[in-house]
């Protein structure tokens, strides 16, 4: 059976009118939406820091936490006059603690809250312009396709007819489904993270589906890329500051998106919260932003609304990541941080014009695998929005959330099901990822060198002489051919998907996946030699290439 | 006043419910309509009195229509079956609270076994993969049956991944006579309850052998650590070990002529064979169960001399004396070395 299809055409969107959609009508409610995501995270944070001047001291924090980071670590992207607003704070909140009568020193306090979430507030929320939505999705296809033809020597191909983008872009999975699905309620898409190119990815991806318009958290310093910013500026992305860390900003950020959410607005998150530096398929996932697609739908359920919210596993399938060597040498440094953004591979818009270039020159295709939807407990839902357990029966969403016949909010019980959703979300990211020949080549190559040096640990390995990155051509085939019978039979029990050469011969396998394994990289990481063997150039590139078929017990298979 | 349901009317079922009755309506369902007569009409059952509050049934709907919050209490034996009797009236809105120390297999126990852990499960991971229900709990502790019955004081632990499961369980039962604690690690309560079973066997075998309490104190400390060392194997933490569902009801099961595992301890010793005791105690004690299943998981490489000596002992017909001198001789390192790492 095949599994990936093709839309030749952008499908019309659910939603003809771009004003019917919740991120329009959010965006032209900005003011009221802002209140509310301020009044909640403000009655939250009074709640979690109830009496003896607990949130004096909080303020107090903040105030010196971002006089620091300003100083300290500034960025292009900081607001210029945010150092005055904060130094004008510490004036201000040394005054407000010298207040002796307590009711009003508090309300003072309150005061200093309400305007740093004024400013967090103004400074998070996204701008959704239909005007230059719909010229961004004519636009971009249109610029990606026209590079696609027009690769070097070939040049007379700018003028004939190009290959659509949405010919380049395969879709996979339960598309009629999440259509329908988007009218009848919130759709919350949650992919894996790769690359930094994953979200212009979605979003072009979603459009070709003809889902409105995904409102999704970016880093704030992508907003000063030229070439992404304004594109993101008004295309429903809101900003988030990695360097801002205190409980208030990331409660209104969690709020945002929980409100959001309750509006209708389709998300988009990653919920592994950071590029994937190993090139293994998330294994656990950050629960703080995914904690508000549950709280959302208890939210609707207790103002008897009967949206659903809908979780959309969403796996992002290529031969190359352009991060790769960065990612993996992060990696092995076991640099543990949360590094944010690479700068330099998007300092320029020309090298991001560049990687998109090679991407779709080199790449033959890039595939997006969407899973079942769920609901917000992790169980799938059919196509008219109703939720079946793993026992395949039917239940219903609000008997999870009423205990003694009351629907009530309880946030202990609430993270329980978080965890129990990044559990299913985690399963379904294997479920639906596409297995390519370049993970057959790569996955193979490594675990035979791995193999040949038991005793060596990971970074022993690393610094193999090159002597030892020869593979016998014939040893090399018989992996080949024992993968590809293990993927088969996993293929069977529908624990992943294979790309539609995973089903040619050996021969064709090994050829296609040395072709395309890391082609944008400078060299090719696995190379045919005339000695009939393959020698490897890069084991480190092999590794982050490998580890993406990790997880399924394949190694114990190709013995 | 809510109505609690309770599923089996064996002793401790019995005793539970009227536990719960104390400040509670309950349904008390029983598969057995004589036994249901018996609750209903004559008010005694399991030599207990029948709290007023209680009413007994047969009808598996009458129970789950009424109540949203369920003690079921049945061997772990019929766990299973009882599962699918009411597979299909539980909803995500019924919240479960177990008392059935013993482990469910999917695999038939035979002398060569090779368990993974995948193949085994508590009750409460058993009652996720069967229904609909996924908030569990499990009530575990130093509860023998008799002295609850007596309505001796006493002690438990509600154990769920929920505060909620615990705290209707707590506000449930407890009373003047009965104190009930709360911990978020089931499977680790879980395993407490079961891995003490074959401890208790050995302390009656010592008990039976006429080794005195200095013998018995060693045994049973060693077999906490044992039991430890167990769960540490499987990723889980020494503290539900610690507390009323481990040394607690170590304590209790190790030293009491009440528990079923230690007077198959004490046959043993007095050189019954199994089946007899079996006969003779009515069914199958759980912890000759758990040293099967232990043995048949040993691949994961803990150390437990205890339970592998025992298991040769009633199994492969080592002598018991030897079996003794086998453990004196085992060399062991530290006193304490399960609190780190």
């Amino acid at each position: 059976m095949r599994d990936s299809i093709t839309y030749k055409k952008k499908q019309a969107f659910v939603i003809e009118d771009v004003k019917e959609w919740p991120i329009y009508k959010v965006s032209q409610d900005k003011e009221n939406y802002l209140k509310e995501i301020i009044d909640k995270t403000k009655k939250e944070t009074l709640e979690r820091l109830k009496g003896d001047d607990k949130l004096l001291d909080e303020v107090k924090k903040i105030r010196y936490q971002e006089i620091i980071r300003l100083t300290k670590n500034p960025w292009q992207s900081d607001n210029p006059s945010e150092l005055q607003f904060w130094k004008k704070k510490k004036k201000e909140i040394i005054e407000t603690s010298e207040i002796e009568d307590k009711e009003e020193r508090e309300k003072e306090i309150e005061k200093h809250l309400d305007e740093i979430m004024n400013l967090y507030a103004n400074e998070i929320v996204a701008n959704f312009d239909p005007a230059k939505f719909k010229l961004a999705t004519r636009i971009l296809p249109f610029v990606f396709s026209r590079l696609l033809n027009a690769f070097p020597g070939k040049l007379y191909r700018l003028f004939t007819p190009a290959q659509s983008f949405h010919e380049k872009l395969q879709l996979n999975g339960e598309i009629e489904q999440i259509r329908t699905l988007a009218t009848q309620g919130t759709l919350v898409f949650v992919p894996t993270h790769f690359s930094n190119l994953d979200s212009p990815a979605v979003g072009i991806a979603m459009t070709g589906i003809g889902i409105p318009a995904l409102t999704y958290g970016a880093g704030i310093n992508l907003f000063t890329i030229k070439l992404l910013s304004n594109m993101m500026n008004n295309l429903g992305s809101y900003k988030v500051d990695r360097r801002r860390r205190n409980a208030v900003y990331l409660d209104l950020l969690k709020n945002y998106s929980t409100v959001g959410l309750t509006r209708g607005v389709h998300s988009l998150f990653f919920p592994g919260g950071t590029r994937s530096r190993s090139g293994q398929i998330e294994e656990s996932l950050k629960l703080g932003l995914l904690g508000t697609v549950v709280e959302a739908q208890q939210i609707n359920l207790k103002n008897k609304s009967d949206k659903k919210i809908f979780v959309v596993p969403v796996v992002l399938n290529y031969h190359f990541v352009m991060e790769a060597s960065k990612l993996i040498t992060d990696y092995l440094k076991a640099a543990g941080k949360e590094q944010y953004l690479n700068k330099d591979e998007f300092k320029n818009s020309f090298k991001t014009i560049k990687f998109i270039y090679k991407f779709f020159t080199a790449s033959p295709k890039m595939v997006v695998s969407f899973g079942q939807p769920m609901d917000v407990l992790g169980n799938k839902v059919n196509e008219h929005g109703e939720s079946i357990n793993n026992l395949g029966m039917k239940v219903k969403v609000e008997d999870y959330f009423i205990t003694n016949g009351v629907l009530n909010n309880n946030k202990q019980r609430n993270r329980v099901y978080t965890e129990r959703l990044a559990n299913r979300i985690l399963t379904a990211f294997k479920e639906n990822n596409i297995v390519f020949t370049s993970h057959v080549v790569s996955f193979v190559a490594f675990e035979i060198i791995q193999k040949r040096h038991q005793q060596l640990n990971i970074y022993e390995l690393m610094r193999l002489p090159k002597e030892e990155l020869e593979i016998g051509y014939s040893e090399f085939e018989k992996g080949v051919k024992k993968m590809k019978a293990a993927l088969l039979k996993l293929k069977q029990k529908k624990k992943l998907k294979l790309s539609n050469e995973i089903y040619e011969d050996i021969h064709f396998i090994i050829n296609n996946g040395l072709k395309f394994l890391g082609s944008y990289h400078p060299q090719p990481i696995l190379k045919k030699t005339k000695k009939n063997t393959i020698i490897i150039t890069d084991l480190k590139l092999l590794y982050f290439y490998h580890n993406r078929t990790n997880g399924y017990d394949l190694s114990s298979k190709i013995d | 006043m809510k109505t609690i349901g309770v599923i089996g009317a064996g002793s401790f079922g019995t005793a539970v419910a009227n536990l719960l009755a104390e400040n509670n309506n309950v349904i008390l369902f029983a598969r057995n309509s004589t036994v249901v007569e018996n609750i209903n009409v004559k008010r005694v059952h399991k030599k207990q009195e029948i709290n007023t509050r209680i009413e007994a049934t047969d009808n598996p709907q009458y129970l789950t229509d009424n109540c949203e919050l369920i003690f079921p209490i049945v061997p772990s034996s019929s766990f299973k079956s009882m599962l699918q009797d009411f597979k299909n009236l539980l909803t995500p809105r019924h919240i479960l609270i177990h008392g059935t120390k013993g482990l469910h297999v999917n695999k038939k126990i035979t002398k060569d076994l090779k368990l993974d852990v995948r193949d085994v499960s508590t009750m409460s991971s058993l009652i996720l993969q069967e229904t609909s229900v996924v908030r569990v709990g499990c009530l575990a502790g130093p509860n023998l049956a008799t002295e609850i019955a007596e309505k001796q004081i006493a002690a438990a632990v509600v154990a769920s991944r929920y505060d909620e499961v615990i705290e209707l369980g707590k506000r449930a039962l407890s009373s003047k006579r009965f104190k009930v604690y709360g911990s978020n690690e089931i499977i680790g309560i879980e395993l407490a309850g079961i891995l003490k079973n074959y401890v208790a066997i050995a302390s009656g075998m010592t008990s039976g052998l006429g080794y005195g309490d200095n013998a018995r104190s060693f045994l049973v400390t060693r077999g906490m650590t044992e039991m430890i060392y167990i769960a540490k194997s499987f990723g889980f933490t020494p503290e539900p070990f610690l507390g009323i569902a481990g040394i607690g009801d170590l304590m209790a099961t190790c030293n009491s002529k009440l528990s079923r595992n230690f007077r198959v301890g004490y046959y043993l010793s007095q050189g019954k064979k199994l089946d007899e005791i079996i006969e003779e105690i009515g069914e199958v004690a759980e912890g000759v169960k758990t040293l099967q299943l232990i043995k048949a998981l040993s691949s994961y490489g803990f150390k437990a001399p205890i339970a592998s000596v025992l298991y040769r002992v009633i199994f492969e017909g080592l002598e018991m004396q030897k079996g003794i001198n086998s453990l004196m001789n085992f060399t062991v390192e530290a006193d304490v070395d399960f609190l780190n790492s």
